[in-house]
Order: structure tokens, then C-alpha cells, then sequence
């Protein structure tokens, strides 16, 4: 068993090449991420947070560069080959979930990440006593609701669902897509400590991305910068935990040679 | 570098441009004026120039006629030959000839005897909105020229013989407006009101009436081959309750007309059709007998759809003559026909 | 009159096969798949050919189903490897289905270009009348019989279908197709036996079409896909608050024998038939404006419930007025 689960070697995405459009969204990325960090990842708009958790999780192939999960080479591999690895919350509370189909059936079809899907029952009796009991870890009142419709709750009761779907089957590495960002601020929290629960209990390696400097500074052992699609700034450990917002955007000024401008970051 | 390849690119998309409009200039512009025969009187009147066509409403009448002797005769279905007309009347089209500057010879517009249709006048009085002495229920598979005139053909025919018999009838006349599904349904109608005896007009109409009942007689109209569709057991003998009148027209005096009209027998002729239609194709299969034992070259071109027919003329432009038989999408299409053909 | 309600009923569990294959394409996999038309005589033409080589009927009706499934993979194909729309996808199939329908039905007689099929004098050899003949009933009645264990049978397949993994996962990819890759769902291979078993469906009411009806004819699909849609659209409205899932393959069971009846009552009470098409258009549209009647409704009743509020709170300051003018009255008492 080695000590790092996910590395990133020189990892490089382009989108659009040869047109007017054309953005190079992550220039040439290397990240070791050992075996139980639980990093945030932070950055501008259009610094390549997003784009970074979606080359390893292979929503598109990366143009260069390895991505090796566990010694094992996973950059050739499709998503859906990949997806029985990661566990995904992503920003928009619809994307995580079928919206026609029941909560116990979204559990289903989470417990059964990356198996084949056969002909057996989607959901067995003894499933159902698993989901009630984890549903309840939320406390959200979900339990008694396991056949409601996923569409008919809220932003708030869907990510919440959505991270239990992405830890039902352990993940080996938990990836958070500003999973908060679209939540009202009691609700982001709520979230955001259910989320601490889950991948400190569990001991879950986790990369969370977030525009919340705070969050991203109170969360987690690893805080990660990124800028014009690099890695800027990797702090761990005992430095992490001193670190202040005023010292992360003096940090910025300095190793990026611009202020940080995201109001959004800022205000949160 | 890159300045030079749009510089190429544009002169390409100019002398792409001259080709196209050079091509379609020729296409539509000058014209084929290719003298056209067809299987249908109707078609005929708009695209062709001489033909010796069968008259739908002639059929019609035939049919009523049919329908007349099994209502008011008793007459037995199962032994009842179906009738095809033998020699169907020769008609010109001057105005077409005139426009392709074609000329008809002497000989043929001696042949031409007039107005073939025959003249019934409908008795208004035998037909009657409801509770007539006998119920004749009528399905038609779609609104079309050749079809609607047999429609009327028939129920002018059957008043008459109705009057003349001192009886009524009451007809029920159904349209599946080109929805199969309707046929069925229809004719399942036309069996639960227990109506007296069902007037089919076109093949898969007829087909659907003839599933629905073995008891009712049917009589069908516009069909072209009601053995091969599965209607009656042989023409002579139809041995069941189904019998009526075939649409079939005489292919091979069609195409002899064609030798007669070129004055010559060393000719092509261009074999138009549409590839998907039965009827056209069992006609297609005759022409081409007749072509081989008489010895005329032919080209057989098949389309799918209307939007073909340019692409067919071009393939044709070399033949002396085209003759297109009785084809459904084609008769929808003669006057797309009729300028491709002269430029228009 | 009863005899056109019970025919129309056996066209409509015969178009219910249709319905319920166009219900996995539209609305479960929310794939607008327009290969139903070329599909459905796909599967009269093989169902038909079959018969001719004097293959079982029941055995032709099987057949035709795979054809059809088939068909809807070549669909899938074209837009998942491809990456063809799926509209035009389905075109695409649809079209090339019209020359492999003619082919097919050419196989039976042996001569090229055979557009129509005739089944009549096969007839004592169609499915239809093997039950009839079984059974010791007439047409209409061994047809109605047969075609409700057909509804029943093809409505209980797909409640089991649609209840197992591969069914959650079609399920899912209909819904949210990013959600099932995350999820390490194939969404490629979902869509593709969601669309080969939709058609299958199709194409199996073909089948049965053709052997009701005693013909196989090349243009026959025309106008399916609507009556396929309109008894969905029916049958969720008549349905609406149902939420198991049975109940909703049931609904549209329900919808496209209402449909069919609907159309043989019109025909029956002596309609112009030309006003066929514009009755369709009809029924379609109210069955579509229907959810929005009742919301119009719904929110008139909302509107009382709010008047009612209004008053109760009225009520309850008058009662507040009068209660502090007693305690007022009380304190001057004292």
C-alpha cells in the first residue's frame, strides 16, 4: 500500500485549440495527494479548480500528462470506468441526482458504482435497513421519505443526498465541486459539516474545491492555490493551521504578482 | 501561408459555384422536352402526350355495377370474375405535345374517338341520409383525383340501378386520410353496423375490409393485382366474398403506342417509377416483358420520393420516350413532372 | 355499437405495445426517437415475410421484436458513436428502414420491390386466428382476450424491467445522464438498450398489427408516432397522482385504447373522415392542456384558501379587539 493515493503528473487540458476561443484551462499540474489528506483547493474564477477535478474524474481526456490513482494508471480509462474510484458532489444540487426516481433509488444505483448492472432487483430489503440507517447520519428526516421523489427536495437535502451517494460505497478519493456554492448560507453550512463528519469520520482522502477562503482555511490538513490554470500554493500541516485569510491574499499578491480579485471570495 | 490557402479556398468556392450554376442552368433552363406516355387518363392531362388510359370514373361505374347485382340480384361474390377494362379508350394532349414540340402523327389522332367517360347521371333520390333498403359502406384510403372519381363513378352507377329497382341505399362514405391505422378501423365499422356490402377503393383499404369480414361482400376499386395483394384467389374465380374491378392498365399497348407515336422501332424507351409502389413495380415488370419480345432498349429509373425527379431526367435525357405507369406518388407529382420535363 | 367499442378496444391493446415502446424512448430515456414509424412496419414486414415461410406466428412476432431492437441499437449507434442528434438519428434509421422494409417483404415473394404484404390467404395462420381458433371464439372476442394478456404481459415485463439494475440505470441515464457516469454508468450502453427495447416494443405491435389486420404494407407507420404520443399523453393525464410505476404502464395502456375507441366512436356516429386529422390534433391538445386546466384550478383553490385567510385573520383581530375592551372594561371595573 503506498502512502500517495492520487498523483497528478504534468497534467495539462486545452479547450478549444486553433480557435479564438482557445483557453488553456490546466498548464502543466503535478499533485501528490497522500493517502487520507483532505485538501481544499481554492482560486479566481477561471483558475482551473473545476477543470482539474474534471480530468480526473475523465469527463474529457487531458491533452498531456499522467493520472495515476492508487499505482495504478487511470488516465486512459472512460468516467464511467473511473467513477467506481471517485465519489463526486458537484455545484449544481441537480447534476448529483435523478430527480425522477426515488431517494432510495438514487442509493441504489450509488451502491452499485462501477458494477455491472445486471438483471438482479435495483434494491433488495436488506439495502433499504442500510440507506434508512445512513440517511439518518444526515439528519435531514429523510429516513421515513425513502420513496419520495429526489426532484421534490430541496438544494440543500439533495447535496446532502448526493454525498451520501458519493460515500455510500467508499470512494478512494472524495472529490467536492464547490458542492456549497449554490446553497443559502445556513444550508451551506449544514452541508459543510455534514461533509466534515463524513470524511473525518470515515478518514476519506478528499479534494475539496471552494471560493470560500474561510471554509477552505478552517477545513482540512492540505489548503491548495490555484492560478491561470497552476498550482500556486501548497500549504500543510502545522502552517495551514495558523493561516488567516489576510495572509492567504497577502500570500496570493505576492506569488502571483496580482491582487486577489474575486469579490465573491472575499465577502463569503 | 495562411493568406494563400484562403486565397485557394475562395477560388475553389467561385469555380465550385460556376460548375453548380452551369449544371443547373442546363438542368432547368433548356429543358428535356422528352415525349411522355402514362398508365392514367389523369396523369395524362397534365404531363403526357397520349396514352391509352383507364378512366376511374368508368371503373366506378363498373364497381356500382358489381355492387348493384349483389344488393339487388343475389348475385354470388365468390364466382363474380374481376372486371379490368379490355381496351381502354385512346386519348391525346395536344397542348403538352405543342409545348415539347412533338407532333403527333396522323395516324394515331385518327385513332382518338373522344370523351371516353361514360355518362351517368346520379339518381339524388335512391340515396338517402338513413334508412335506405340496403347500407353500403365506402372506404377510401386517401383524398386523390383517380380515387374520388371511382368514389363517384360507384355511388352514381348504384343510385341508378337503385332507382331503376325501386329501392334505396344508404351509403356511408369513410376516408382513412393516408392513415393506415384507419383502414381497419373503418372497415371494423362498417362490419359492427352490419352494412349490406363494403366498397374498397385502393389495395390496403381493400385488404383491411377483407380481414375485418368473411361474411359481407366487398367490392374493391383500384386495385392493380388482386391476386398478388391476396384479395381474391385468381381473377376468373375470386372463390370468397371479396371481388371488384382491377385498375390495371394495358401496359403493352402503352408502350406500342410509344413505337407508334416515334414512328420507328429501333427506339429507347425510359422506365419511370416510383420503386417502393407494388403496383408500379408489377407494371414495371411488364413493360419490360414487352419491351424485350418487341425489342425496344429500355433504362429502368426508380425513385424514392417527388424530389428525385430532376436527378431521374438527367439520367433519362437520352431516351426517345419515358413511360410511367399508373404510380401513385408520380400522378401526385405530374405537374412537377411536366416542368421538369419542359424547363420550367 | 358495442361491436365498435370492442374492436376499437383490440386496435388500442395492439397500439398499447406501440405506446408503451414510445413511453421508454420519449419519456424515460427523454430521447425523441422518430424511428417508430419505419420500425413499426419493420415488424409487420418481418412478422408477415415469416408467415409466408410458414413460420409460427407466435415465434414471427418474437422475431420481429429483435428486428426491432435492432433497428433502435443502429439508433443508438448513430448518436452515441456518432454523435448524430438524436432526432435526426432516428430519421436517419427511419428512412433506411423504408428500402430494408421493402427488401424484407420482397424476400416473401420473391419478386423486388413488394410494398405491400398480403397476409389473407395466410390468414387461418396469424396468431389471431390460432387463438380463435383455440379458444372457440370469434374475431373481435379471442382478439380482445389475446390482447389484453399481450398488454398485461408486455406491461408486467417492463415493471420487472425497469425495477432491476439495468432498468434503474436506463432510468437514470433518461434523467440525468452526467450523474450516471459519475456513478460509473455507461451511459452509451443504457441509451442503447433503452432505444433496442423501445423499438423492439414497436416493432412487436407491428407484428401484431400485420397479422390483425392481414397485411404488411410499407407506408402503414405513417402517423404512428402520434397515436403512440397521444396515448401517452392520454393515459398520464387520466393517471395523473399515480405514482407507481405499474399504474403508469397501465395508464397508458389505458390511453391508447381510449385513443383507438375514440376514433372508431367518431368514425361509427358518421364524422366526415376527412376530419380525422383535426379530431387527433383535438384529443392531443386537451389531453396536453389538461395538467394546465387543472393547475388553473388548483390555484383558484388557492386563491379561496386565501380569502379564507383574510377573514379568519379579520375574525381573529375582532375577537383581539373585543378581548382587550373586556380587560380594559375589567381594569376600569377595578
Amino acid at each position: 500500500m503506498s502512502e500517495i493515493m492520487l498523483e497528478l503528473r504534468s497534467i495539462s487540458k486545452t479547450f478549444n485549440p486553433g480557435t479564438v476561443n482557445e483557453k488553456k484551462a490546466i498548464d502543466r499540474v503535478s499533485l501528490k495527494v497522500r493517502r487520507g489528506d483532505f485538501i481544499t483547493i481554492i482560486g479566481g474564477n477561471g483558475a482551473g479548480k473545476s477543470t482539474l477535478i474534471n480530468a480526473i474524474t475523465g469527463v474529457f481526456p487531458v491533452d498531456e500528462g499522467e493520472i495515476i490513482l492508487d499505482c495504478i494508471d487511470i488516465t486512459g480509462l472512460p468516467e464511467h470506468k473511473r467513477a467506481r474510484y471517485f465519489g463526486r458532489v458537484f455545484q449544481d444540487p441537480m447534476m448529483g441526482t435523478a430527480p425522477n426516481m426515488g431517494i432510495e433509488e438514487n442509493l441504489a444505483l450509488a451502491y452499485r458504482r462501477g458494477r455491472r448492472h445486471g438483471l438482479s432487483w435495483g434494491i433488495s430489503a436488506r439495502e433499504r435497513v442500510l440507506y434508512r440507517e445512513q440517511l439518518g447520519r444526515l439528519e435531514l428526516d429523510l429516513e421515513g421519505r425513502m420513496t419520495q421523489k429526489v426532484g421534490l427536495l430541496s438544494g440543500g437535502q439533495r447535496q446532502a443526498l448526493t454525498l451520501l451517494m458519493a460515500t455510500l460505497i467508499r470512494p478512494k478519493v472524495l472529490l467536492l465541486d464547490e458542492h456549497t456554492a449554490a446553497l443559502d448560507p445556513k444550508t451551506a453550512e449544514k452541508v459543510l459539516r455534514i461533509t466534515e463528519e463524513i470524511v473525518t469520520g470515515d478518514n476519506l482522502t478528499t479534494l475539496m474545491v471552494t471560493h470560500n477562503m474561510k471554509n477552505a482555511i478552517e477545513h482540512g490538513n492540505r489548503l491548495i492555490m490555484m492560478n491561470d490554470g497552476r498550482i500556486i500554493l501548497d500549504i500543510a500541516g502545522a502552517e495551514k493551521k495558523k493561516l488567516t485569510v489576510e495572509m492567504l491574499l497577502e500570500k496570493f499578491s505576492k506569488v502571483s504578482g496580482s491582487e486577489f480579485v474575486n469579490d465573491r471570495a472575499l465577502l463569503s | 501561408m495562411k493568406s494563400k490557402s484562403s486565397v485557394v479556398r475562395v477560388l475553389l468556392c467561385i469555380l465550385a459555384g460556376t460548375v453548380l450554376f452551369g449544371l443547373t442552368s442546363c438542368g432547368s433552363g433548356a429543358g428535356y422536352n422528352i415525349p411522355i406516355v402514362c398508365g392514367e387518363t389523369n396523369m395524362n392531362d397534365i404531363c403526357g402526350i397520349a396514352t391509352y388510359g383507364v378512366n376511374y370514373y368508368n371503373l366506378g361505374v363498373r364497381a356500382g355495377d358489381m355492387a348493384a347485382d349483389i344488393l339487388l340480384e343475389g348475385a354470388d361474390v365468390s364466382k363474380m370474375p374481376v372486371w379490368f377494362d379490355p381496351s381502354p379508350a385512346l386519348t391525346v394532349n395536344t397542348s403538352v405535345a405543342d409545348e415539347i414540340g412533338f407532333k403527333i402523327p396522323e395516324s394515331v389522332l385518327a385513332k382518338v374517338t373522344g370523351d371516353s367517360t361514360l355518362e351517368v347521371t346520379r339518381v339524388d333520390s335512391a340515396i338517402v341520409s338513413s334508412g335506405g333498403n340496403f347500407t353500403v359502406g365506402i372506404l377510401q384510403l386517401v383524398q386523390h383525383v383517380a380515387l374520388d372519381d371511382s368514389n363517384r363513378g360507384f355511388q352514381d352507377q348504384l343510385s341508378v340501378r337503385m332507382a331503376a329497382a325501386g329501392k334505396t341505399v344508404t351509403i356511408l362514405d369513410e376516408n382513412a386520410a393516408g392513415e393506415q391505422a384507419n383502414n381497419i378501423t373503418i372497415a371494423e365499422t362498417f362490419v359492427s353496423k352490419k352494412v349490406d356490402l363494403i366498397y374498397t377503393i385502393a389495395t390496403s383499404s381493400s385488404q383491411a375490409a377483407a380481414a375485418a369480414t368473411e361474411e359481407i361482400p366487398v367490392v374493391f376499386c383500384a386495385v392493380t393485382d388482386p391476386v398478388d395483394a391476396g384479395l381474391v384467389a385468381s381473377m376468373d374465380n375470386p372463390g370468397g366474398n371479396v371481388t371488384g374491378v382491377s385498375d390495371i392498365n394495358p401496359v403493352a399497348d402503352q408502350i406500342d403506342l410509344i413505337a407508334e407515336l416515334l414512328g420507328k422501332e429501333d427506339i429507347t424507351i425510359g422506365l419511370l417509377y416510383t420503386s417502393a409502389e407494388t403496383n408500379s413495380e408489377f407494371q414495371i415488370r411488364l413493360a419490360k416483358q414487352h419491351c424485350e419480345a418487341k425489342g425496344y432498349t429500355y433504362v429502368v429509373k426508380g425513385i424514392n420520393d417527388l424530389n428525385d425527379i430532376q436527378n431521374a431526367f438527367i439520367a433519362l435525357k437520352d431516351v426517345d420516350a419515358i413511360y410511367i405507369p399508373t404510380d401513385n406518388v408520380l400522378a401526385s407529382g405530374a405537374a412537377t413532372v411536366h416542368s421538369v420535363n419542359i424547363g420550367g | 355499437m358495442l361491436d365498435t367499442l370492442l374492436a376499437g378496444i383490440c386496435q388500442g391493446l395492439i397500439w398499447a405495445v406501440l405506446a408503451l415502446g414510445v413511453y421508454i424512448s420519449f419519456r424515460i430515456l427523454n430521447f425523441a426517437d422518430l424511428t417508430c414509424e419505419g420500425c413499426i412496419t419493420l415488424g409487420a414486414s418481418v412478422s408477415a415475410m415469416l408467415i409466408w415461410k410458414e413460420v409460427n406466428p407466435f415465434l414471427s412476432v418474437l422475431l420481429a421484436f429483435l428486428a426491432g431492437c435492432a433497428a433502435g441499437a443502429i439508433t443508438g449507434l448513430l448518436n452515441t458513436r456518432l454523435k448524430i442528434p438524436p432526432i435526426l438519428a432516428g430519421i436517419l434509421t427511419m428512412i433506411s428502414l423504408y428500402s430494408i422494409n421493402i427488401h424484407i417483404m420482397s424476400l416473401a415473394t420473391g419478386s423486388g420491390g413488394t410494398a405491400n404484404l398480403s397476409l389473407l390467404t395466410f390468414r387461418s395462420n396469424t396468431a389471431y386466428a390460432q387463438v380463435s381458433s383455440l379458444l372457440g371464439l370469434g374475431r373481435v372476442n379471442s382478439a380482445l382476450m389475446f390482447g389484453v394478456v399481450v398488454a398485461l404481459a408486455v406491461s408486467g415485463i417492463l415493471y420487472w424491467f425497469f425495477g432491476t439494475e439495468l432498468g434503474y440505470a436506463i432510468r437514470a441515464t433518461g434523467a440525468n445522464a452526467s450523474m450516471c457516469r459519475a456513478q460509473g454508468i455507461n451511459t452509451d450502453l443504457t441509451k442503447l438498450c433503452g432505444l433496442a427495447l423501445s423499438n423492439g416494443l414497436i416493432a412487436t405491435s407491428g407484428a401484431l398489427l400485420c397479422q390483425y389486420q392481414n397485411y404488411s404494407d410499407v407506408n402503414m407507420g405513417v402517423g404512428s408516432i402520434i397515436i403512440g404520443l397521444a396515448s401517452i399523453i392520454i393515459g398520464e393525464t387520466l393517471f395523473f397522482g399515480f405514482r407507481n410505476f405499474y399504474m403508469k404502464l397501465v395508464g397508458i395502456i389505458v390511453g391508447a385504447v381510449i385513443y383507438r375507441v375514440v376514433v372508431a366512436v367518431v368514425i361509427y356516429s358518421g364524422m366526415p373522415s376527412t376530419d380525422l386529422k383535426i379530431m387527433t390534433a383535438g384529443i392531443v391538445t386537451i389531453a396536453l392542456a389538461l395538467p394546465v386546466i387543472r393547475k388553473s384550478a388548483a390555484s383558484s383553490r388557492l386563491l379561496l384558501t386565501f380569502k379564507n385567510r383574510q377573514n379568519n385573520r379579520k375574525a381573529r383581530r375582532q375577537k383581539k379587539k373585543q378581548a382587550r375592551g373586556a380587560v380594559e372594561g375589567g381594569r376600569r371595573n377595578v
